[in-house]
């Protein structure tokens, strides 16, 4: 993805991003109804002027939940993509830099996590958690599962890129003149995985996105009433009869184009990013 | 031989370590002291101090251990709350339907993958890079959950068959991306360049110096693939309704059945170290087999 084309892509991606991700934070103001409000009197109703989107089986607004909905997978693919890159930075930098023992636990833990099927073990920690729980804590413990079952692999990346700088030049310089360990960590290993640190947390976030929807269409993800993709999805499943007889209604769809558009704007933006 | 042994040692050490692991989160985890059937009126009080009697002798860790270990050295991997069923027979059973759907979702994934990355490094067309970078877009940005619901769409049948396509779907773009990656990575060699310069055929230059420096590491994927594709039988078998090891995990999960659960989630584990012991041996040999 080089050249004109590229560079036209991406500012696209960048543009269509933007949108999503301002229509998200600004769901309040946009947003016709608010996304638990209930009109029993028009339940599964077409689009409408009043209902962009038509409403659901319990009459609520489809176009606002997909509003807010958005939001909260949006942000808290954010958070959870932090929190994966700070496990890997903390867990990794530190194996990385002080070798030895430390280095070789760190490795056979990273070892045993990335064999372990990923889905599989999602889906053991969220259900030893209560599943009947207020719709807050579910968007917490569903994006923090997330974050912290998904370090392994950058902590290794991250492990090799602190062994990498450990061997050069400028660390060697540093250490000769007597710099205190930390020093050296914090102001000459640090700035060097910025780049890696960066690229992972680009890389984290559609992932995020997709194991959050994942998740949501197994009824393991976030609560109702509160509105996510991965729940919003969860309605599509349900129609699973009209599916099989071609009749789903087309605005049924709209979470899953909302998605796509996003995972693949994110997929470009982070190409961009990585191979930088 | 040190290989085998190593990657046996691995697998114990797994099984041991998450084992344990497991052991500890569902003895600790919320609501292990309460069984539901406590709060069923039409019960007799008999019938209540079994079951408080049940979950006491569950209460110390150190027993709990002894028994869970005990209980999996004869073979017994404990008994299904939700399914009312031994686990040994629910995974006896679920397993075929798995196999089968990753098995065929497997094979179609490498059968396109490798097609499409070969026509990709032979035919070297703009528009069937540009069309193949589109659909392998689409493919990575839809979540598992939703190629199954498209290929209801599609196909409009369910079960294990279309629950190994929709595998296939998932794993194919990843296959071309790195098989096409590593063939053109190939032809860069010096040594390819040089039989080309000699003028040997494309067919034989890709057999005889291409694919052998590509084998390796479509080796390696190979076993990646096992893992992928057994994470993806979840959401598949759940949509698709094919009843396997997947579609189990999702019952066991939504009846916070941890018992059987964990069961899955350590078989499963095993399957794919196995996977990934295998296509280490490969490589081993096939690297041996080249420096001789």
């Amino acid at each position: 993805m080089t050249g004109g084309f590229g560079r036209i892509l991406r500012m696209l991606s960048a543009t269509v991003l933007g949108a999503i991700v301002a229509a998200g934070l600004l769901a309040d103001l946009i947003a016709p109804w608010p996304y638990e409000r209930q009109f029993r009197e028009f339940t599964n109703a077409p689009p409408s002027s009043q209902f962009p989107l038509g409403t659901d089986d319990l009459g609520r607004d489809r176009f606002s939940r997909l509003l807010h909905g958005t939001r909260i997978s949006l942000l808290l693919a954010v958070v959870a993509a932090v929190l994966a890159t700070a496990a890997a930075a903390i867990i990794g930098g530190l194996a990385g830099y002080y070798g030895g023992r430390w280095d070789r636990v760190v490795t056979d833990g990273t070892d045993l996590m990335l064999s372990l099927p990923w889905l599989f073990v999602l889906l053991t920690v969220r259900a030893m958690l209560p599943l009947d729980v207020a719709p807050a804590a579910s968007v917490a413990i569903t994006f923090a599962l997330l974050g912290l079952l998904d370090w392994a692999g950058p902590a290794r990346i991250v492990r090799t890129g602190v062994r990498e700088t450990l061997d050069s030049a400028f660390v060697l310089a540093a250490r000769s003149r007597g710099l205190a360990r930390p020093r050296i960590l914090l102001y000459h290993v640090l700035p060097h995985l910025v780049p890696v640190l960066t690229a992972q947390f680009w890389i984290s976030i559609p992932i995020f996105i997709l194991a959050e929807a994942n998740l949501g269409m197994l009824g393991l993800g976030v609560t109702e009433p509160l509105p996510s993709w991965g729940g919003l999805l969860r309605e599509l499943e349900s129609q699973s009869t009209a599916i099989l007889s071609l009749s789903v209604p087309l605005w049924l769809l709209a979470p899953v184009g909302v998605l796509l558009a996003v995972v693949g704007c994110f997929q470009i933006l982070s190409t961009t990013e990585v191979t930088s | 031989m040190s290989n085998v042994l190593r990657g046996l040692r691995r697998i114990l050490v797994l099984v041991v370590v998450v084992g344990l692991l497991s052991a500890t989160f569902a003895r600790f985890a919320p609501g292990f002291d309460v069984d539901q059937d406590q709060l069923d009126a039409r019960r007799s009080e008999d019938s209540l101090a079994r079951l408080r009697e049940a979950r006491l002798s569950d209460g110390n860790v150190v027993q709990f251990y002894a028994k869970t270990l005990v209980g999996y050295l004869r073979g017994d991997l404990g008994f299904s709350r939700s399914m009312g069923q031994p686990v040994g027979d629910l995974l006896k059973s679920r397993l075929v339907p798995t196999a089968m759907a990753a098995g065929t979702g497997l094979a179609f994934a490498w059968l396109a993958g490798l097609l499409l990355s070969l026509i990709a490094v032979f035919r070297q067309n703009r528009f069937f890079d540009s069309g193949t970078a589109v659909f392998n877009g689409f493919l990575l940005c839809v979540p598992a959950s939703v190629m199954a619901l498209l290929l209801l769409l599609f196909l409009g049948s369910q079960g294990a068959f279309p629950a190994g396509i929709a595998i296939g779907l998932v794993l194919c773009p990843r296959i071309f991306q790195y098989a096409r990656n590593l063939f053109q990575q190939g032809y860069t060699a010096t040594h390819v360049l040089a039989a080309r310069a000699k003028g040997l055929t494309g067919q034989r230059i890709f057999l005889g110096h291409v694919l052998p420096l590509a084998a390796p590491q479509l080796i390696s994927l190979g076993g990646v693939s096992v893992s992928q594709a057994l994470s993806a039988a979840i959401p598949m078998e759940m949509i698709l309704n094919s009843p396997g090891i997947g579609q189990l995990a999702w019952q066991a999960a939504l009846a916070r059945d941890l018992s059987l659960l964990i069961m899955v989630t350590l078989v499963m584990s095993v399957a794919i170290l196995l996977a990934n012991m295998v296509s280490d041996l490969l490589v081993h040999h096939l690297s041996r087999e080249q420096h001789s």
